[in-house]
């Protein structure tokens, strides 16, 4: 029996990828019980997470032969992999994405400006992770949430609890509050997933408002004013930008990698059309939580960052703001791109940054033009994009490129 | 050979109206049944209900030696049963290979594409179907003879038993209606057993040895198509209707 589902479990490759993370989050948990118990009670820390948490040697040794197997398996495909991507960064789009890549890369060389590295790069990046995390969920599997902030909120606040009160460092804070932001995926998911279309967009916006509730509370979890005070990725705002740099790069190589495979594939058909998916043979309430749970976790992994770079957070972050956000710069990325989150995220930043110089609200009472100067950009530019470029700016950007650089080859 | 559909005293209600009445019948493993009635007879109703889209008020559906009443479609299918729908569906998004694909990762469809691989499975369902060249094109540019052909495909790649077609000549031409007939004898002959619908009886009537004919939910005739073309309530049934066997 065991060697049955060993083999079952040998053919999946995006099992080397879960149980690969699954390590990394052991692993930071080892090193999270170092930091507590000292070097000096190394044995003691080991002893207590083998026998309270594992059972033992024997799962771990059992979990690497899978893990080695599965390798094994998949150490074959690595060249075919390599080769195939060598020629796709040959292609047009590949070496765009590679250039802009190289681009965003070399931005710290360029200007040492903690306030535009800070407070415009690290947060486009984030909300890059974000965004992508809800084109994931609503561009390949069709399920449009109106309570991404959920996630990144409540992972926010965990990241923070853990760093703050826990004194955790902040890798596996992040893992951590990632983590509680899939089991609050589930909680929501498996009731609100029954629901279609705009229920199901009004079902999550109600989980996310009464998350907002219950931490607005000035007595219980962190009362109103929430938490502050949490330390930075580092002091160093360069090893910030690429730390969360790196994170990016993983994330949407993950989320764009799982949306090309067969995984991918079952995901877009319930998008398509969800009774006939189920009229060939696929679970499509199974399959649209696993979409949730993925989505959750990188939104998760946004909202930890998130709450690193503000060094606070309040119940705000689960405020319908953040729920819209995603969604305004997958609109204007384009959906199912997942990169498309990208250009969205650092259009819509930046755009708000030269509004903010350009517009003067000051002819309007404290407090409204805050508020107006957000509410303003964010539906002129859905009207916008919506009227002019349905499909999102990337792809017919990309295309006028690609016909410039034809032109300019001489093809 | 043995039963491999057995349903009895079906019965669906659409508020006060009775769209499946008591209606029984068997299926022989590898027959090739018919099931014919005027618009509206409910013959679409049944197709629902045997694949779970719709749950029965009242009767039992056993497929195989297992009961499947009020199963869910998704758990239907994995156990055999796969079906077209009347109007065509596709995922419009994703290439005709990848339509096929889905139905291949299903769990039933993935026994036989894991040792064979998924693509290379979907690819010989294309062959099988004759689509193989436009593999890699999305269905919105398809024309509509294609489409019941991919139908097909989608539904063979959960590999069933079993194989409901649900009016799977409505619109086409005389020539793309020889090309699904060739199909579906194909698929018979590799032993799947196969129930399809039609409401135009001309080539239904040709195709299959047996004939079921309902009128208004209730099962009005049962043998082979020449027996039950004579038969008085089908006639008027369908003469009622303006409508004639040619």
């Amino acid at each position: 029996m065991q060697i049955r589902f060993l083999n079952r479990i040998k053919e999946n490759s995006l099992f080397v990828i879960c149980v690969s993370v699954f390590y990394l989050v052991e692993l930071t948990y080892i090193l999270t019980l170092l930091y507590y118990f000292g070097y000096t009670s190394l044995i003691l820390s080991t002893i207590l997470y083998f026998t309270l948490f594992y059972f033992g040697f024997l799962y771990l040794a059992f979990n690497f032969t899978i893990l080695w197997a599965a390798i094994k398996r998949n150490f074959k495909l690595i060249p075919s992999a390599i080769r195939r991507l060598m020629a796709w960064l040959g292609t047009f789009k590949g070496g765009l994405t590679l250039f802009c890549m190289l681009i965003i890369a070399i931005i710290p060389l360029l200007t040492q400006n903690a306030y535009y590295l800070g407070s415009m790069f690290i947060v486009a990046m984030i909300y890059t992770i974000y965004a992508a995390s809800w084109d994931f969920l609503a561009g390949y599997t069709g399920q449009v949430s109106f309570g991404q902030a959920a996630f990144f909120g409540f992972a926010g606040y965990v990241t923070a609890d853990r760093i703050l009160i826990q004194n955790w460092p902040w890798l596996p804070s992040l893992f951590f509050g990632a983590l509680i932001a899939v089991l609050i995926s589930l909680i929501i998911g498996i009731p609100t997933l029954r629901l279609k279309g705009p229920y199901l967009a009004l079902g999550t916006l109600s989980f996310a408002s009464i998350l907002y509730l219950l931490f607005a509370m000035p007595t219980i979890l962190y009362g109103s004013t929430g938490l502050f005070g949490v330390p930075r990725l580092s002091e160093n705002v360069i090893i910030e930008y690429y730390i969360v740099f790196i994170f990016v790069i993983i994330s949407l190589t993950i989320m764009k990698a799982i949306g090309n495979s067969k995984l991918g594939t079952v995901f877009k058909s319930i998008r398509d059309d969800e009774t006939g998916a189920e009229a060939s043979g696929i679970h499509t309430t199974r399959y649209k939580i696993l979409a949730f749970v993925i989505s959750a976790f990188f939104a998760g992994i946004a909202g930890g960052f998130f709450t690193m770079r503000n060094t606070a957070v309040s119940a705000q972050i689960f405020g319908t703001t953040y729920s819209f956000y995603p969604l305004v710069m997958v609109a204007i990325g384009g959906i199912a791109t997942i990169s498309g989150a990208g250009v969205g995220a650092f259009f819509f930043i930046f755009l708000i940054e030269i509004l903010r110089g350009v517009a003067d609200f000051q002819w309007l009472p404290a407090g409204a033009a805050d508020f107006l100067d957000d509410a303003l950009i964010f539906s002129v530019l859905l009207i916008l994009v919506i009227r002019f470029a349905g499909a999102g700016v990337l792809k017919s950007a990309i295309e006028r490129l690609k016909n410039l650089w034809d032109i300019l080859l001489g093809r | 050979m043995g039963v491999i559909l057995e349903v009895k005293n079906l019965t669906k209600k659409f508020g006060g109206l009775t769209a499946v009445n008591d209606f029984s019948f068997e299926i022989e493993r590898g027959e090739f049944i018919g099931l014919i009635g005027p618009n509206g007879a409910g013959k679409t109703t049944i197709f629902n209900l045997l694949t779970g889209f719709e749950k029965p008020n009242a009767g039992s559906i056993r497929f195989d030696g297992i009961n499947i009443t009020g199963m869910s479609p998704y758990k239907i299918v994995n156990l055999g049963i796969a079906r077209t729908f009347q109007l065509v569906r596709s995922f419009k998004f994703l290439t005709i290979l990848d339509n096929v694909s889905v139905s291949c990762l299903s769990p039933r469809g993935k026994k036989v594409s894991k040792d064979i691989g998924t693509e290379e499975y979907a690819s010989s369902i294309l062959t099988a179907v004759g689509l193989v060249d436009k593999a890699r094109i999305p269905p919105i540019v398809l024309p509509h003879g294609d489409l019941r052909k991919l139908q097909i495909g989608k539904a063979v790649g959960t590999n069933p038993q079993l194989l409901l077609l649900d009016e799977p000549f409505s619109g086409l031409s005389h020539e793309e209606q020889l090309g699904i007939t060739d199909l579906i004898n194909k698929l018979h002959d590799d032993g799947v057993t196969i129930f399809m619908t039609g409401h135009v009886l001309r080539e239904l009537m040709t195709l299959v040895p047996r004939v079921l004919a309902m009128h208004q939910g209730k099962l009005i005739a049962d043998g082979p198509p020449r027996e039950v073309a004579g038969h008085k309530i089908v006639l008027e049934a369908y003469l009622g209707r303006g409508e004639g066997f040619a």
